[in-house]
């Protein structure tokens, strides 16, 4: 053989090893969740979940009837319901902005860990406490039936944090069955 | 020094020099290995490695047993730091009933509570649980319950970056504590294990005392009988 048809083909298995070693997936990708990705106003459907977020807003006061709290807050408004099998719930809730997570509060009454039923939506908002420097990056939203996501659909929304909506203040929708 | 003595020579002196060494040599191609050993002062070694060790050796403090830096003596209002939380405890209070603080009480009964400011300086939101493996105060159990001061709701998650004041709460005896008490607190530092193989996860484990506090409690239970 010539030398010249050695380098060669030397010189390609070096490549193709390395496209194997960049197209192999990650250690825990074969127990990763399942995303589905969302957008605001439209219905998203995993296995067992279906969401349909209607607003992501940012404020610095938030309320329920109860209760209130000032701070930099992050405010879902969302319906969503089980698809195939009870007893479901949205245990799930977090945000995920750089490498820092946050879950909804568990402050105020909201639909942070309401339970969900097959085939008939119900409603209300999660609320995100926030650092109070934290005012723009890339954020994600997910949605989950388990606060263990492993193997199972998660609902993802992306979000710029720089251009969402900031009223002064935002009242909490009451978790209630969805009234068309 | 070497060029010193050379300089004078004349060039035919040099030459016979390095003949008469040729001819005192075996083997020409090692001859200047040789020649540059020789020139190496070889019976300073041993001296230079034994002051150099003793150098380092009183750099670092001696043969002397090191003393281990014990836990530092934190104020109220002082700061401590971990990889989990920052933690500055504010005071300590025996308190009576209190329906508006969400204190409901029996018949001799007191609330201790310990207030702090508290931020979770971690990525992940974090349990009160984790809160009080960080804090704890000699003598007395977990505490019976962790609520924000502002809203009284209980502490579930603290979630990162997000400064909160806290209180610690114990219910206890009439006369377990009197004012003026001095509660002795300790600052521990976990350490962080990411979970492999068959365990999965990340957890805080192994507390090692960083810094303790004297605090002395106030009783303001006499200003709501």
């Amino acid at each position: 053989m010539k030398r010249g048809v050695q380098w060669t083909i030397g010189a390609g298995l070096v490549v193709a090893a390395w496209l194997v070693a960049a197209v192999t997936p990650p250690e825990d990708a074969r127990e990763a969740p399942f995303p589905v990705r969302a957008v605001i106003g439209e219905t998203a459907t995993g296995r067992n979940i279906q969401a349909t977020i209607t607003s992501v807003q940012r404020a610095d006061r938030v309320s329920t009837e109860k209760w209130s709290a000032d701070g930099n807050w992050l405010v879902v408004h969302l319906a969503a319901e089980a698809v195939v099998s009870e007893p479901a719930s949205l245990s799930s809730a977090t945000l995920t902005v750089g490498d820092r997570t946050f879950t909804a509060s568990e402050r105020p009454d909201s639909f942070a860990s309401a339970p969900l039923t097959v085939g008939i939506p119900r409603s209300g908002s999660l609320a995100f406490e926030l650092p109070p420097d934290l005012a723009e990056g890339e954020a994600l939203l997910t949605l989950g039936l388990r606060s263990d996501p492993r193997l199972d659909s998660v609902i993802e929304l992306p979000l710029d944090l720089a251009t969402l909506p900031h009223p002064p203040a935002i009242a909490l929708y009451r978790t209630d069955w969805t009234h068309p | 020094m070497t060029e010193g003595d050379a300089a004078p020579q004349t060039r035919a002196a040099r030459r016979r020099t390095r003949r008469s060494d040729a001819a005192s040599e075996p083997r020409r191609h090692v001859r200047w290995i040789r020649a540059a050993g020789d020139r190496v002062p070889t019976k300073w070694f041993a001296g230079l490695a034994t002051a150099l060790l003793l150098a380092s050796t009183a750099a670092f403090g001696g043969l002397a047993t090191a003393a281990e830096p014990g836990p530092a003596a934190l104020q109220p209002g002082d700061e401590h730091r971990n990889e989990q939380f920052a933690i500055r405890v504010l005071d300590a209070r025996l308190r009576g009933e209190e329906p508006d603080a969400g204190i409901y009480l029996d018949d001799g009964e007191r609330m201790l509570t310990v207030r702090a400011q508290v931020e979770n300086v971690w990525t992940q939101p974090q349990s009160s649980s984790n809160l009080t493996q960080n804090l704890t105060v000699d003598d007395l159990p977990v505490p019976d319950s962790v609520r924000r001061v502002d809203d009284t709701t209980f502490v579930t998650r603290l979630q990162p970056n997000v400064p909160t004041e806290v209180e610690l709460r114990w219910i206890l005896e009439e006369g377990d504590l009197a004012d003026g008490d001095v509660l002795r607190l300790t600052f521990r530092d976990l350490s962080q294990h990411v979970g492999s193989f068959v365990m999965d996860g990340t957890w805080w484990t192994d507390p090692v005392p960083a810094a303790t506090m004297a605090l002395v409690v106030d009783d303001a239970s006499g200003a709501t009988p």
